[in-house]
């Protein structure tokens, strides 16, 4: 009898014990914050919130913020006269868009190359040049006006170095890539170099975290 | 010997095998020039050169019957922006190889007279410091991921 009463006993006590820890866990696990992917380059949880901007695209048509909402977008600021750094990003972004063409994952992606020398680069050369890439790839252009209403706000420097005697010049540019989330928010800057693989890994962690933060 | 090694040039192109270039201790090899957009004006050569010698060499200039000059630069990123550095020559210790690669040095090709397309061989034509020359076939590549 006196044993039946011990293990009685000692029952509920493993009972409430387990109940209280289990009422702990649940209650640490509501509490606990969803973190942010430990992603370099990610400006979570102060993204910067475009303004509106206006550029032309390479059909001509105005592209503005409007055009960044409901879509992923990667922005590249370059030049087409850019020999080396701008045709390898356009090769990785050529890649990644394919990948993620192939997992069916690029219905809301777009990849975007805005020109720093609009003075060269007409709609035309953007037009055929972003088309050997991908035609599905966006080259954005316009006055250096317009061009500025987006890089100024998203912190882009570039310089037009002196022209040599046969007329060419170079232009030092950003080398990141930046991801802009469907809300026009510049959520990341990936530093160079770069590479498909990386690129998508990042974005695939991107994009879950950026899905729990707006369920 | 200078006149083999001015000859050289001539005597490989009508060989018409020169997968890579080499007098004695110079020897040019992995010479490729990215295919590049129809309407770039400006195309990239990579390459490595090794200098098996015991004496440093000086590549001077390169051209090429193709483009209308060619250049030595070399892409720098400093603080997440890229800049390019001009160079008039490069000099290459003894028993040192130097590799130009993407991202990196590399050669900047002015003004194809024709696009040219992935296949495709075009010869440049190095010159060293002391009169030195070789005609190198370069092929046409397309970029891979970070070329």
């Amino acid at each position: 009898m006196t044993g039946n009463s011990t293990i009685r006993t000692l029952t509920i006590i493993i009972t409430l014990v387990a109940f209280g820890a289990g009422i702990g866990v649940f209650s640490a696990r509501q509490k606990q914050p969803v973190l942010a992917p430990q992603i370099q380059g990610m400006l979570w949880p102060n993204p910067k919130i475009l303004q509106d901007f206006s550029t032309t695209d390479q059909n001509e048509q105005e592209f503005k913020l409007s055009d960044l909402r409901g879509k992923w977008s990667f922005l590249f600021f370059g030049y087409t006269n850019c020999p080396d750094i701008c045709p390898i990003t356009l090769a990785v972004f050529k890649d990644v868009y394919q990948k993620l063409q192939e997992q069916k994952r690029s219905n809301d992606v777009q990849m975007i190359f805005v020109s720093v020398d609009p003075e060269r680069d007409s709609s035309q050369q953007l037009k055929d040049y972003v088309a050997y890439f991908n035609n599905n790839f966006i080259g954005l252009g316009g006055s250096l006006e317009q061009i500025s209403t987006l890089t100024k706000q998203m912190g882009i420097a570039y310089y037009h170095e002196e022209a040599s005697p046969e007329g060419d010049y170079l232009v030092g540019h950003s080398a990141s890539v930046f991801l802009v989330d469907p809300e026009g928010r510049v959520i990341t800057i990936m530093s160079a170099p770069h590479t498909a693989e990386e690129i998508i890994e990042q974005f695939s962690e991107i994009r879950a975290f950026i899905s729990q933060q707006t369920s | 010997m200078s006149i083999i090694l001015r000859i050289l040039p001539v005597l490989v192109l009508l060989s018409g095998f020169h997968p890579a270039a080499s007098a004695d201790h110079i020897s040019i090899s992995n010479l490729w020039i990215s295919e590049a957009p129809p309407v770039a004006r400006v195309h990239a050569a990579y390459l490595t050169i090794t200098n098996s010698g015991s004496d440093e060499i000086v590549l001077q200039q390169i051209d090429s019957p193709a483009y209308s000059r060619i250049e030595i630069h070399r892409s720098i990123i400093v603080n997440h922006r890229m800049t390019m550095e001009a160079h008039s020559q490069i000099s290459i210790f003894p028993d040192t190889t130097f590799r130009f690669s993407p991202g990196d040095y590399h050669l900047m090709l002015f003004d194809p007279i024709k696009p040219g397309r992935a296949g495709d061989k075009i010869n440049l034509i190095f010159h060293f410091k002391d009169d030195i020359q070789f005609s190198v076939s370069a092929t046409i590549r397309k970029r891979e991921n970070m070329q």
